[in-house]
This record gives structure tokens, sequence and C-alpha cells, in this order.
């Protein structure tokens, strides 16, 4: 371009443009160091309350520390090999996988339909408000009055007395059969509340535009929302599977209070069984194994949903 | 036959009516727009078509059938929406042939039909993308595309030109009206810009708060106004209009003392003195030597405190004694500001309005 109004490319060339190159990654250097500094009250919180306990926990699996012994001698992989080789470990695992697989399917499924009921309608917000109440309800708080539903002479076998010829009295928490679905239903009561608050919130997000193209394009209400309503709803669908699941990997309070008087209590979940090894047979070492493994999986979880976020991401977008 | 009429059509939200009762014949084969301020009902109206509003009261057929209670789905007609409405998790080809799958229409019709469509509006290079991936043009043939493969009986659009540029939004009202003239199907076309309305359809239909306030061919519609809001809506820069008085033998601007000879064949004028309205269009105020020579002049002076240049033509704000008006400089030059100017008002042009009641005192027919 040769016009007074540019400068002459000769001259353009002439600049050293690398001068400037430099000049911007030293900005940009000095915003990261800005940066570092906000964060480095978090960073230090975050590193003595969160990273080093971890590690730390990871250091005394490796280790043979009992409470009143403390730290004795190294014992290398000795925990996991009995974590391995424990029966009680196998059964905590297995109840745990029960855990998570009701908590990959119910809470998404029961929510999504309440959801999918109650968007639109009259009584939405109160409805809302009414599936949501008992999630500000502590765990334990919640549990203890289940507890009581579920007592021989509580409220649940009174009711199905009325429906039977006799007095029902059923041990429902003290049945190995009956304990695991029974705490589920408590904890469901308490936790689908949240999967349809955010199920709510996604489906108000989906742009009407498409459903309503949809529905002029010839779609029934069942096509509308098989094929537009639930791919554009699949990221928030994602988002409640993955924290139901980290729930139902953690879940503890629940069991804890409801299984009191139940004699297998210990073998409920893994969390139970970390804290029944550290808390009461003060086992350190050994809990602190279970609690690694339980953290590995938790991770590879995590991992798992980074990796199908970013998919779906690329779907819906 | 895909004529779409309504009759006396009502749509209430709660008890505020948004639509007030329109009677409406859109003709087989028309392209109709309906034009207005927002707010003024016309969505609301296509919307009723579509059956994504219900009718509050009164009636709507096409093709001859009552659709009042037909689902959307069942009307056989297709809708681009502003927003486009593209689904979003779909590629171009799925988005085109979405309407036909779940229709159970054959596997080799789609292909044909989505083929066809692709053609017309040239989306071949872009079938296997997502709508994210698309520029706004792009999306707009989509939508498009989408609306044809149905081969409705009726087309709405749905402002489906106001998120594009302006110079692809010419673009795209030439292909418009082009695949009507290819297709031959009934379009309603909802629209607030009137030059989209006046450049492309048959019929105009102008709608102010849920009233039709007129409803003609464009040129019809911009000549012969029936009243002043349609006049001061259709027409940019929009019409002057001036307060004026009748006097013995025309009308006469307040606060300016020339006459505006009136034939009182052409003009029901009220008695001498009665308060009327004056319209004059930009274009009917000729500075002197640039444009065409008006037969009846009325001459006068008038300064120039701000002009507007757009190349082929200029657009002056002018004031004369307590009176100011927009004029339509043709063949344009520079003009200082402050700049006095002799004009020349064609009163052959000239629009008369019931100063209460807005009507025109035009006598039918012209």
């Amino acid at each position: 371009m040769t016009s007074p109004h540019n400068m002459p490319d000769a001259d353009l060339r002439k600049l050293d443009f690398s001068r400037y190159a430099e000049q911007e990654r030293r900005e940009r250097r000095r915003s990261m160091w800005t940066a570092l500094g906000f964060m480095s009250p978090a960073i230090v919180l975050v590193s003595f309350f969160l990273l080093y306990p971890v590690a730390y926990n990871v250091y005394i699996s490796f280790t043979r520390w009992r409470r009143f012994t403390g730290f004795d001698e190294w014992g290398g992989l000795s925990q996991y090999q009995r974590l391995l080789g424990n029966p009680n470990f196998s059964e905590a695992m297995a109840n745990t996988i029960i855990w998570v697989g009701v908590s990959l399917v119910l809470p998404v499924a029961i929510g999504l339909f309440i959801a999918v009921m109650l968007r639109g309608q009259k009584m939405e917000e109160t409805a809302k408000s009414i599936f949501f109440l008992p999630r500000i309800l502590a765990p334990t708080a919640a549990g203890v009055m289940w507890f009581y539903v579920y007592a021989p002479d509580g409220v649940l076998n009174s009711i199905l007395s009325l429906f039977a010829a006799e007095p029902v009295s059923i041990g429902w928490l003290y049945n190995e059969n009956t304990i695991t679905p029974s705490i589920i239903v408590a904890y469901l009561w308490q936790t689908v509340g949240l999967a349809m608050v955010l199920l709510l919130l996604g489906l108000a997000a989906v742009p009407k535009d498409p459903l309503e193209a949809a529905s002029v394009e010839g779609a029934t209400r069942w096509q509308i929302f098989r094929h537009v309503t639930l791919p554009l709803l699949l990221p928030t669908i994602l988002v409640v599977v993955i924290l139901s699941v980290l729930a139902g990997f953690t879940v503890f309070d629940h069991i804890w209070v409801m299984a009191r008087d139940f004699p297998g209590k210990r073998t409920l979940s893994l969390t139970v069984y970390m804290y029944v090894e550290a808390f009461d047979r003060s086992s350190w070492a050994y809990a602190s194994a279970i609690a690694v493994v339980l953290g590995v999986i938790v991770l590879s979880v995590t991992w798992l949903q980074v990796i199908l976020q970013d998919r779906i991401d690329r779907m819906t977008k | 036959m895909a004529e779409v009429v309504l009759k006396n059509a009502v749509k209430a939200y709660g008890t505020h009516p948004a639509v007030k009762g329109i009677n409406l014949k859109i003709e087989d084969k028309s392209f109709v727009a309906l034009v207005g301020p927002s707010g003024c009902g016309k969505s609301t109206t296509l919307r009723m078509i579509a059956g994504l509003e219900s009718i509050s009261y009164g009636e709507i057929s096409i093709g001859g059938e009552v659709v009042n209670d037909l689902p959307s789905r069942k009307r056989g007609v297709s809708m681009v929406f502003q927003s486009y409405a593209l689904y979003p998790h779909m590629t171009v080809r799925k988005n085109l042939s979405f309407g036909l799958r779940i229709t159970g229409v054959a596997k080799d019709e789609i292909e044909r039909r989505v083929a066809f469509a692709a053609d017309v509006l040239e989306l071949g290079p872009y079938m296997d993308r997502k709508p994210a991936n698309l520029s706004g043009g792009q999306r707009q043939r989509v939508a498009m595309g989408r609306a044809i493969v149905r081969e409705p009986k009726v087309f709405l659009f749905d402002e489906p030109l106001s998120n594009l540029d302006a110079k692809l939004r010419n673009q795209m009202r030439v292909e418009i009206k082009k695949l009507h003239q290819r297709l031959h199907n009934t379009i309603v076309y909802v629209t607030h810009d009137q030059v989209e309305a006046m450049t492309m359809a048959d019929v105009i239909v102008i709608m102010r708060d849920g009233y039709i306030e007129q409803v003609g061919a464009p040129l019809d519609v911009f000549n012969r106004p029936a009243n002043k809001f349609v006049a001061g809506f259709i027409g940019a820069p929009q019409m002057n209009f001036f307060d004026g008085t009748v006097v013995a033998g025309g009308v006469t601007i307040n606060g300016f003392d020339g006459i505006f000879p009136i034939d009182p064949a052409r003009f029901n004028l009220p008695a001498v003195g009665r308060p009327v309205t004056i319209g004059l269009r930009p274009e009917d105020i000729v500075p002197f030597g640039h444009g065409v020579q008006p037969e009846r002049p009325v001459e006068f002076e008038a300064s120039v405190p701000l002009s507007e240049s757009l190349g082929n033509e200029s657009i002056l704000f002018a004031e004369t004694g307590t009176v100011s008006f927009a004029a339509r400089m043709q063949q344009p030059r520079a003009v200082a500001e402050g700049e006095i100017l002799t004009f020349e008002a064609d009163t052959g042009k000239i629009h008369l309005f019931d100063q209460d009641s807005g009507s025109t005192l035009r006598r039918d027919p012209d």
C-alpha cells in the first residue's frame, strides 16, 4: 500500500517484531505473578488443610501406624495386601458399588421425571420448594427421623398394618436384605430435590425456539422431548449424574445413623468401613489405605467426567 | 389451494388483547408482509397461524380447513424464526431432514428433498457442520432449507433477516423473493422493516396496537395511506406532518404564509378555518434545481441547519419560521450549515388527514 495514509512497507519491514513479542511476554509474566499474589492466601489454606493431609494420609497408608503405638515401622504395600485379602473390604466395596449404581440412575431419573412434569405448571414454584425442602435438613437429622419411620413399631409398619390382617413389625433396619434399600429410600428422599432443581434450571436454559420449530415441523411432544430437549439437556444431566455418583461413593451419615443397631453395619459402605477401622479399631494405617483406594476411585470418576463433559460439549455446540 | 383466512382473530394474554379481532384473507401463492412497530401484534398473528399461540376468539383457516384446534404439526406450515431456531446438536444435514425423519417420510424421498434444498440454497459444502460452525447468513439458509424440504402449503417467516448485517440482508431479500418466484408457495412474512415489506411483498398488511391499519399493494399503501400512522410508517425518511388550517381554495401550514391549493374533487375538505394535518414526503419538497421540478409547486425559502449526505442523495433538515421539515436533495452538492435554499413543495403530492382521527381526507376512488 503506498499512500500518504499508510506507513511505507519498507519502514514496516524494518521494525523488530521479536522485541514487541518479548515485551508482551514480559507483561504476561508480570500479570501472572500478580495473580499468584492474590491467590496465595487460598493456596496456603488449600495446601495446609487439604494437600498436606491428603499426602500425609497416603504416607500413613504405607506404614503400620496404630493409635497407641504410633508410627513403628514402614509397612510398604502390606495394608493394601490386607485390604485385598479381607472379605469385609470386598463386602464394603460391593455395597458401595450398589450405592453408586443407585446414585447413577435413580436421582437423575426421578429428578428428571418430576422436573418435566412440573415444568411450566402453575404450581411449579411451590412444588419445587416442597421437593427441595428435605435437602435443608442435616443428613443426620434426616437419618434419625427415618430411623423412627423404619422402627419395628414405627410409622411405616403402622401404615402397613392398616392393609394387613395382623400387626406388621418388620425390622427394616435389622435385616441385611432390607437395610440398604431402606436407607436408599431415605437417602433419595433427601437428595432427589437437588437433582430436580438442577434439571429444572437446565430445562429453563434449553432454548425455546428449536422446540417450537420442532413442533411446527411435525414432531409430537414425545419426539420433541426425545430428539431436541434431551440432547440439549445432556450437559445438565451429566452434572447431576456426576454429583450424585460422587455423593454415592461418599455416603456416610445416613448409613451411620440409621444402621446404628445393625450388627453388620461395618461393611455397609467403604466410608463406614473406613470410619470404623480408624476410630473404633484404631487401625490408622489400614483406614488410610481404604481412604486412598476410595480417593483413587473418585478421582478416576472425576477424570471420566471431564472426558464426557468435553464430548457432550462438542456434541451440543 | 393454501389461502389463509383470519376471521375476527383475537389473541388475549390474560385480560390484555394483543391482537384485537383482525380479518384478513391471504390469497394462495401470494407474498404477504405483516409490518408494524414492535408490540403491534404481527408476530403474535403469525404464531397463531403457526399454531404456536392458541386463538382466543375467532377463526383461522388454512386451505379451507379451520385450524383453531389443530396442533402445529398438522397444519402443513413451515416457519423460519428470527433466531433461526436450528437444532444445535445436529449437523446441517440432520437439521434439514429432522422434520421428514420424524414424520416417517421415505429415505430416498428425504435424500431427494434435502439435496434439492441444499442445491437451491447452496448449502452443499456445509452439510456436515453444526450450526455453531456456520456464519449468520449460512444459518439463515439452513433455516430456510429446513422450511423448504417439508414442501409446506404455507411459509411463515418471523423477522428472518433482522439478525443479519445490512449487506447480507439485502442479498437474502433478493434470494427469498427468488425462492417465492420459483416455489410459488403462500408466504406470510413478518417484519418491522418497512423496506423489506415494500420490496418483497405483493401485499402489505400494516398493523398497530393489535389492529390492522391498512392492507394493500406496496405502491398503493405508499401513495394512498389510509391514515397518518401508515403514512408515517411507510417510506423513509418518514413523511413530514404539519399542523394546518383550511383556507379558501386550499390549506395552509400554520406559521407559514403560502397557500397550498387543493382540488375539492380529490379531498373531503373540512370547512374553512378548521384544522387539518398536512403530509408531504421529503421527496416532494425539492431543493430548487436538484431533482424533478414539481408540476404545481409552492415555492419558499428555508435554512438548512443540518444535512445528511448519502452519496447519491442528501437528506436536508430545514426550517422556515416555526416550521421544520426534511427534504430529499437529488443530485446532491455540499450544503453549508445554515445555508438558505429555495424549495418547491409539490402540491399535487400533498396528503391531508383529519386532525383528530388521523384518517385520510382523500376521496375514494382517486
